[in-house]
């Protein structure tokens, strides 16, 4: 494929690539860089085009580009609230002791129902990591996912999970602390 | 609304809502996800996409991008190009002194009662390698001179 060959499917699919690239990041700058990033690596594998229709071939490198922006996007947020948590509890005076930390019957119980819960694309991925204790490399294989993907909603996954489990505990620690003040 | 089904495929609403852009941040990263892998899904979102619904930017991107493209392609050429003339470099020094004479068979290398030829002294090696490395370094320039000074392409839109 000569460079005037892709330029030709550059201008026949700019909008293509661009609507994608926005409707996935909703920031027209971003978009923008997106398409860049798009048409660059097309060129790059330009041998993999299917000769009959760049579309499929084009959405699929727009929509992993966004994948990876919003990704990005995602852990650094994430990154930045675990900091705040982090300098938030630094001048805790003392650590919990290993009792504390233990999960109780009654907590395996509700952690194996709030797997359960779990919504898709965490639900099958979740239930065969937790509940059946595939390794993610297995589950990729059973739900026909990207390994890595599988390890990306796994992470998400327990994310969720301690989220839940922490707010559960937290509201245990008032009601008991309630209890004390009553005695 | 679901944005998975149970299959773990997009739903039509889904797919519908990352068109009318309904989603939140969360939701559009576990759509682009899966269809980074789901084929099937990815043909319908691409359905979905239709002139009507295609938006263009402010200013067309062709000449960027293009101009981007070729400076890649320029720099693969220019890498490529390198690697090639360090090996032939390597190669030539490495015959020059002597290295590969243990690997020919002693009838066919250099026979002893042959009284040897004067070998060249260093400087003519060098001025070669030297020669070889201008010659090269022209011809790529070359290339790349022809290859920025393409035009960009027309644009269809």
């Amino acid at each position: 494929m000569t460079n005037e060959q892709f330029g030709a499917i550059v201008s026949q699919y700019e909008r293509l690539v661009y609507t994608i690239c926005f409707q996935f990041t909703k920031d027209h700058q971003t978009a923008e860089d997106l398409v860049q990033e798009t048409f660059l690596s097309a060129y790059l594998h330009k041998e993999d085009c299917p000769p009959e229709s760049c579309r499929p071939w084009l959405a699929r490198i727009a929509s992993n580009k966004a994948k990876d922006y919003l990704r990005s996007a995602y852990h650094r947020r994430v990154q930045a609230t675990e900091d705040e948590v982090l300098a938030g509890t630094a001048e805790l005076p003392q650590a919990q002791r290993p009792e504390e930390i233990a999960v109780s019957q009654d907590e395996a119980q509700y952690i194996r129902g709030m797997v359960q819960a779990l919504r898709e694309p965490y639900h099958k991925v979740a239930v065969l990591f937790f509940l059946q204790e595939r390794t993610p490399e297995e589950i990729a294989r059973v739900l026909g996912r990207p390994e890595k993907t599988v390890r990306t909603q796994l992470y998400r996954a327990k994310r969720m999970l301690k989220e839940q489990l922490e707010e559960r505990r937290k509201q245990h620690g008032i009601v008991s602390g309630i209890g004390l003040s009553d005695r | 609304m679901e944005l998975f089904r149970e299959s773990g495929c997009l739903t039509d609403e889904g797919l519908q809502a990352v068109v009318d852009g309904t989603l939140d941040e969360m939701q559009r990263m576990e759509a682009a996800e899966h269809l980074s892998f789901c084929d099937e899904c990815l043909v319908r979102y691409t359905q979905l996409l239709t002139d009507d619904v295609l938006i263009a930017p402010d200013e067309t991107l062709v000449p960027s991008v293009m101009k981007r493209v070729k400076s890649k392609a320029a720099q693969i050429f220019f890498n490529r190009y390198t690697r090639v003339a360090a090996a032939v470099a390597l190669a030539m020094v490495l015959w020059s002194i002597g290295t590969f004479d243990h690997f020919i068979p002693a009838e066919k290398g250099r026979q002893p009662n042959i009284p040897e030829q004067p070998t060249a002294p260093p400087v003519a090696v060098t001025q070669q390698i030297r020669d070889f490395f201008d010659s090269a370094q022209q011809k790529i320039y070359d290339s790349v001179q022809q290859m920025l000074t393409q035009d960009a392409p027309e644009e269809n839109r």
